[in-house]
């Protein structure tokens, strides 16, 4: 553990930047009476604990959560806000494994499994957080949450707590081998009993007993920041395999900021300790004096097909064609600056059994042109694929190339969301940009098989592929991950020979701290938990 | 009779006719009713405009509101949960009742009421705003006036020359290149400021400075020319006359007269501002409303791009209203109409 003297001097303390703003400011008083004085103090060498510089962690997120419930959380802010405040019985550790949260042993197969709840864990409002209060929280999130097929698959899970002997059984209707991975998602977070009766209260960040992590909220100023406090008892951190180094902050301060050039400008001026930055702000403190980097697969792209009857591409050769036509070099260059990894599947080579061999499919324009000539192609993609969807740009010219006359829309998120499913007539072919935050095979496949968004499913290219999902059941029966990772390595060269998606590359994104902060990274994903003061 | 009143004897007042009662006759009260009736106008048809958005924008809200990775039939059960289904009449009771109520329903983005949505953003926006109107005053009224009394007759025209030339040049660089400029120098290599938030007091200075320069030369501007033209009025060449001091016949004849223009220009800038900074909002990471209801229309938040639509119209409305009385105040002749008329 690094630390430093009590008396070390808080991080640039800047007396004179303080007075030019009150010299600025004097003339203009009213006006900051009048809007309330929203500015303050804080952040930069905030009172010390004694042992380090600092006790505050002043970061950023992108946007609001949508909620402040892990039932109903969608989308990274809510994730990492559900992170923040509610335990999980599993977290992930290095190698694609897991370690304990608020099960401190556990023992998991395919078909279910027995955890045991720590002890001395409590909830905010000093609940003890007893094997019936976690089964309570899980079975509200199989009724509630959309993660629950990612989580405990298509059947009815059972929960059998036994408090006496401390311990939770889980059994499943249907084998479900990534039950385990799935009990590390943030959105699987404990819901104490307070929280789980009043849901609409919880989802407001309303009710402090609901909480059962290791912070609770102090403050929420929706669209300027989120503020969070550490709890003085009955939580947990993850007990990682290489223990992090370094002290959990007191408080952790979320500015939102909606542009990652500002929260890069934020980390080189020192109003920021750490930020995950994405695009060309990645650069801009990479290799700076005084930061860390790393890079994660934020996101998988990939080319999707709507293979409805009657539609071009439900034919196989026009889609093989397609996927000749592609160059993923080309388009990791156009929608991601080359920043990316190019893909040899619809998962990060970071996710357990990714296919990351040749494709079998490999570019041949000639070979494309022969089909594609002529052909009318209506794609639609988001311009988030890619500054100003530069990634669609390059599919769209790449098919033009082969002949075939592209009718290409490049709109917002909403609307490609809205017509990709109930639209279904009106496009072609797009990029799926996937989050697949459980890192998982099924986080892919759900994309594209499996029941249509008409039928009640996710799966927007209305082909169903019975056989995939059959190989799929399979393979989450299969207790052993080797004999697994080949039935999903037999899945994923089969969908890439039928071309039923052509893979791209990911989307990098780049936490970064600055000197004195640390925050880790399992498996693709950053683990708030993590995140630690270290001088 | 002070020579500024004087000078308004040249001008002739308006005509005011009777009216039978005489509070409507009053000329405050007449004001009053002008002016109240044109911001209840102005209200109605913010009140539609913003009601409208939602249908005549594209996407579905209830896709947005459902959340990632709904399916057909929650989306479906979320419009519904919107009312989202029912006739657009009735759609509209209900928001003109969810307005004069405070209750206009909840962020789709964050879960949050759209009062709360909106009302945490408010005193950011207000800071920034007064802050750099404040500042733009303090800094171009003197700047236009000293120009003017330095080069008044033709002399130094030099002076007229360098002034039009750095105002000129100012206004012409878009305040996003200002703001990056400034970002780039005073905050990364020098550090006096911080680049962005709105943690300090000091992370004020840089977008406050950059909103207001691009204004502040055109009212200088403005400002210099209006002083020129009443450096050469008659009432001023007398005070002149009666060895007033510079300094007194400048602050005591000038500067009062200069204030009509320079208050309705600031205005309609302090106006703007307040929703029309995005760009500086975006740059320096202020959470801001104009910041605010452009990532509500990314994230199509219906609901809050209502609520901070509404409430800019109608703070502009507002604002606007009292300008005009306090150039009602200054000059009594404005109560026949507004400087905007």
């Amino acid at each position: 553990m690094t630390t430093t003297p009590t008396a070390a001097p808080p991080r640039r303390s800047l007396p004179g930047r303080r007075r030019a703003a009150g010299i600025a400011a004097a003339p203009v008083a009213l006006a900051l009476l009048a809007s309330g004085c929203t500015t303050g103090g804080g952040g930069s060498g905030a009172g010390g604990d004694g042992e380090y510089s600092t006790d505050t962690i002043r970061t950023a997120m992108i946007a609001d959560p949508n909620s402040f419930s892990p039932l109903n959380a969608s989308g990274v802010s809510a994730y990492n806000v559900s992170s923040m405040l509610y335990g999980t019985l599993l977290y992930q550790d290095e190698d694609n494994t897991t370690t304990g949260g608020l099960a401190s042993e556990y023992e998991l197969d395919p078909n279910g499994g027995t955890l045991t709840i720590r002890e001395g864990a409590t909830c905010a409002d000093g609940t003890e957080i007893t094997p019936t209060v976690v089964a309570d929280s899980l079975q509200a999130f199989v009724e509630n949450s959309r993660q629950k097929e990612i989580v405990f698959g298509p059947g009815a899970p059972s929960f059998t707590p036994d408090d006496a002997a401390g311990t939770l059984s889980i059994e499943l209707e249907q084998p479900w081998a990534d039950m385990e991975r799935g009990l590390t998602l943030s959105e699987t977070g404990i819901v104490c009993p307070a929280g789980l009766e009043d849901l609409e209260a919880t989802a407001a960040g309303e009710v402090e007993g609901a909480f059962s992590g290791a912070y609770t909220l102090a403050n929420n100023q929706p669209g300027v920041s989120i503020d969070f406090e550490l709890r003085e008892e009955g939580f947990t951190f993850p007990e990682y395999s290489t223990p992090a180094e370094g002290a959990p902050a007191k408080n952790v301060n979320f500015a939102i900021i909606a542009d990652y050039n500002a929260m890069a400008n934020g980390l080189l001026t020192d109003t920021l300790d750490y930020a995950t930055l994405v695009g060309e702000s990645m650069h801009r403190v990479a290799g700076e004096e005084g930061f860390e980097t790393s890079i994660y697969p934020a996101t998988a792209m990939f080319v999707m097909f709507n293979e409805r009857e009657g539609m071009p591409l439900a034919d196989p050769e026009k889609r093989r064609a397609v996927a000749q036509a592609i160059s993923r070099e080309a388009f990791n260059d156009a929608a991601t600056d080359g920043d990316g990894e190019v893909l040899s599947s619809y998962v990060p080579t970071e996710v357990a059994c990714a296919y990351t061999g040749d494709l079998p499919i490999q570019q041949d324009a000639e070979a494309a042109a022969e089909v594609l000539e002529g052909e009318s192609l209506k794609m639609i993609g988001t311009q988030a694929t890619g500054p100003n969807g530069a990634g669609n740009s390059y599919i769209s010219q790449a098919l033009g190339e082969a002949g075939a006359e592209v009718d290409l829309r490049n709109v917002d998120n909403t609307t490609w969301a809205t017509e990709l499913d109930s639209k279904p007539e009106g496009w072609d072919l797009t990029i799926m940009n996937l989050l697949n935050l459980s890192r998982t095979q099924y986080g892919g496949l759900s994309q594209f098989t499996g029941s249509a968004p008409e039928d009640g499913g996710r799966n927007s290219t209305g082909a169903q592929r019975a056989e995939v999902i059959e190989k799929v059941n399979e393979a989450m029966a299969e207790p052993d991950e080797a004999a697994r990772c080949a039935i999903y390595e037999e899945i994923q060269t089969g969908l890439l020979e039928d071309a039923a998606i052509v893979p791209l590359s990911t989307l990098p994104a780049q936490p970064t701290t600055a000197e004195g902060f640390s925050i880790r990274q399992f498996n693709g994903t950053v683990s708030l938990m993590s995140m630690r003061i270290t001088a | 009779m002070t020579l500024v009143n004087s000078a308004a004897t040249q001008v002739p007042h308006r005509v005011s006719f009777k009216a039978p009662n005489r509070l409507v006759h009053h000329p405050w009260a007449r004001f009053a009713l002008r002016r109240g009736g044109g911001f209840l106008l102005s209200f109605a048809i913010l009140v539609v405009v913003t009601f409208l958005i939602v249908p005549l924008l594209p996407g579905d809200p209830a896709v947005v509101a459902a959340g990632e990775g709904a399916t057909q039939e929650q989306i479906a059960q979320t419009r519904e949960a919107l009312g989202l289904e029912q006739p657009l009449l009735v759609q509209f009771w209900q928001y003109l009742v969810g307005i004069f109520t405070l209750d206009m329903g909840y962020s789709f983005a964050s879960g949050t009421t759209v009062t709360a949505a909106v009302f945490s953003r408010l005193p950011f926006t207000a800071e920034i705003a007064l802050l750099a109107v404040a500042a733009m005053l303090v800094v171009s009224i003197p700047l236009g006036m000293g120009v003017a009394i330095v080069t008044r007759g033709g002399r130094n025209a030099w002076v007229d020359h360098v002034f039009n030339a750095l105002t000129s040049l100012v206004y012409a660089v878009p305040n996003y290149v200002l703001a990056t400029l400034m970002i780039y120098v005073l905050a990364i290599r020098l550090g006096w400021f911080p680049a962005g938030g709105a943690a300090t007091l000091d992370a004020l200075v840089l977008p406050t400075v950059a909103i207001m320069l691009g204004p502040a030369c055109v009212i200088a501007r403005v400002v210099r020319r209006e002083a020129v033209t009443i450096l050469e009025q008659d009432y001023v060449r007398t005070a002149r006359g009666w060895r007033l001091s510079p300094w007194r016949v400048n602050l005591r004849y000038v500067f009062p007269n200069l204030l009509t223009t320079t208050l309705t220009l600031s205005g309609l800038i302090l106006a703007g501002m307040l929703g029309g900074a995005v760009v500086i909002e975006t740059v320096f990471g202020w959470p801001g409303l104009g910041k605010g209801v452009v990532d509500a229309i990314i994230m199509r938040d219906y609901p809050v791009i209502r609520g901070i639509v509404l409430l800019l119209g109608v703070l502009a409305t507002l604002l606007i209203i009292v300008v005009d009385v306090i150039l009602a105040i200054v000059d009594p002749r404005n109560l026949g109409g507004s400087a905007h008329d």
